[in-house]
């Protein structure tokens, strides 16, 4: 009955230590693998530093015997290149001095021809001036004649002014007399008229006073009413009714033939009357 | 080390607290592949052994006689386990009341009942031991991960704001720093969830069959129990 169990060995102490082992195995291979993998750079995408560049001295020997040594040399040669400047530098301000001694008696030169041209000018412009005067005094005398014309002429379109003036002045005062003259002519007409139409015009019982009636007629100039219209009720219909049949009534104006045509256009082609009982009444 | 990417200089470059995550998270799932093995050991154990004592238990063995074989087998040191268990526990009870005088068949049932319903409570204390472990790693490790992460990557943005140069160079070590450490969390977690899965159904099933053969056994001795007390 004594068999050899497979898994006796597994369950001795519940089986923790196979469990261990295989756990621990396992994260140590786990481990080892990582620690082993170094990723290839190509496995990225390798991304490149930005460039800094950082400049600073550094005092590193052979650097430094190598300046000096630059440094030596560049003064021998700075020293040959002052001496050839100092010796350029002569020859040069020799020529200057050359150059300006010609260039003084060349200036010399120039203002004697300057100081003569001067003169001649002078001259010349003095003779100028002599002639500019005489065509001054020629000129002035010109513009005094001148002037006296036009001041004869101003004169004389004053005194023309004036004259019209007073003509104009008088035509307006024979125009004002003829409206004035209208006017009264208009006034007595209407009076007339007025006076004819009220004797046509009987009152009804309910007028008022207070109560106006405007009325607009329109004549023709043999005296003859065209048409009859009220502009502005009084309110009260009898009263406009009677205002319009008394004009009807009145029917025509004999006297307005007597009247001048163009007065009569200008006044009593549309009339307007204002009829009020107070008119009557009184 | 002229490699400035490989993944152990990551880890060695990280900041100490993802250091600590990645440091939890392998221990983490050291102990787990330990409770995942051992549970495998146990329950593959335990599923071979109903296995085997169910075949042997109804060969139509006398009963006394396998109880004889597991007391032999516990002399020898080997362990005993599930459904022999089981048997032992309620069979023991059962002849230990029978021989004793003025005992009812019932009550006879009854001890042996409870003797096998004790025993059944621990065998599934055995076979769930350390399930829920499982099951609080696949879950927790990931936030530790995660946690690692997040905790890298601000550390990254806090270094890119003293930079008055952001490059990709300068960004690309501390994200990858702090993706190892979600890298490590999932590591962990997977395993952990599928065993845990997967245990905990086969726990059930055989958990199940214990009691279906609880109930089988009881019946058996019921009936043993009356038929002697009427030949009695």
């Amino acid at each position: 009955m004594k068999k050899f169990h497979p898994m006796a060995l597994l369950l001795k102490f519940e089986g923790y230590p196979p469990a261990v082992i295989a756990s621990v195995t396992m994260h140590a291979c786990l481990f080892l693998f990582i620690l082993g993998k170094s990723v290839n750079s190509s496995d990225f995408v390798t991304v490149e530093d930005p460039v800094i560049i950082t400049a600073s001295a550094i005092d590193v020997n052979p650097q430094r015997l190598r300046r000096l040594e630059r440094l030596e040399q560049e003064r021998v040669a700075d020293q040959q290149q002052r001496r050839e400047q100092a010796q350029r530098e002569e020859r040069a301000r020799q020529e200057r001095e050359r150059a300006e001694s010609a260039a003084r008696a060349e200036r010399e030169r120039a203002q004697q021809q300057e100081r003569e041209r001067q003169q001649a000018l002078e001259r010349e412009q003095a003779q100028q001036r002599q002639r500019d005067e005489a065509r001054r005094q020629e000129e002035v005398a010109r513009q005094r004649a001148a002037e006296e014309a036009r001041r004869r002429e101003q004169e004389r379109l004053a005194q023309q002014q004036a004259e019209r003036e007073a003509a104009t002045r008088a035509a307006q005062e024979a125009q004002a007399n003829q409206i004035a003259s209208e006017n009264l002519i208009v006034a007595e007409y209407a009076g007339i008229i007025k006076r004819i139409i009220s004797q046509n015009w009987q009152i009804p019982p309910s007028a008022r006073n207070g109560m106006m009636t405007e009325v607009r007629l329109q004549l023709v100039p043999t005296g003859e009413v065209v048409a009859v219209n009220i502009i502005q009720s009084s309110g009260n219909d009898v009263f406009d009714r009677s205002v319009l049949q008394a004009v009807e009534r009145a029917d025509r104006f004999i006297e307005l033939q007597d009247l001048d045509n163009a007065v009569f256009e200008r006044n009593f082609r549309t009339f307007t009357l204002v009829f009020r009982p107070e008119d009557l009444l009184r | 080390m002229n490699d400035s990417l490989s993944l152990w200089n990551l880890i060695l470059n990280a900041s100490w607290l993802a250091q600590l995550v990645m440091l939890s998270l392998f221990l983490i799932s050291v102990m787990s592949w330990v409770i995942i093995v051992q549970k495998w050991i146990i329950i593959s154990d335990a599923e071979k052994e109903v296995f085997s004592f169910e075949k042997r238990f109804w060969s139509g063995m006398d009963l006394s006689q396998l109880y004889r074989d597991g007391s032999n087998k516990q002399k020898n040191n080997t362990s005993m386990i599930g459904m022999e268990n089981l048997f032992r526990s309620g069979f023991k009870e059962f002849t230990r009341l029978r021989q004793q005088p003025g005992i009812e068949s019932v009550a006879v049932m009854e001890g042996a009942g409870r003797a096998m319903r004790v025993a059944l409570a621990r065998e599934e204390k055995v076979l769930e031991r350390h399930l829920p472990v499982l099951a609080t790693v696949a879950s927790v490790s990931v936030y530790l991960g995660l946690f690692g992460t997040v905790w890298g990557i601000m550390n990254t943005f806090v270094s890119l704001a003293n930079q008055s140069q952001a490059s990709l160079a300068v960004v690309a070590p501390g994200i990858a720093d702090a993706l190892l450490a979600t890298e490590m969390g999932l590591f962990a977690a997977i395993p952990a969830a599928i065993a845990y899965n997967r245990y905990a159904a086969k726990v059930d099933s055989i958990i199940h069959s214990y009691m279906t053969f609880t109930d089988e056994f009881s019946s058996i001795l019921h009936r043993q129990a009356h038929s002697r007390r009427v030949e009695g």
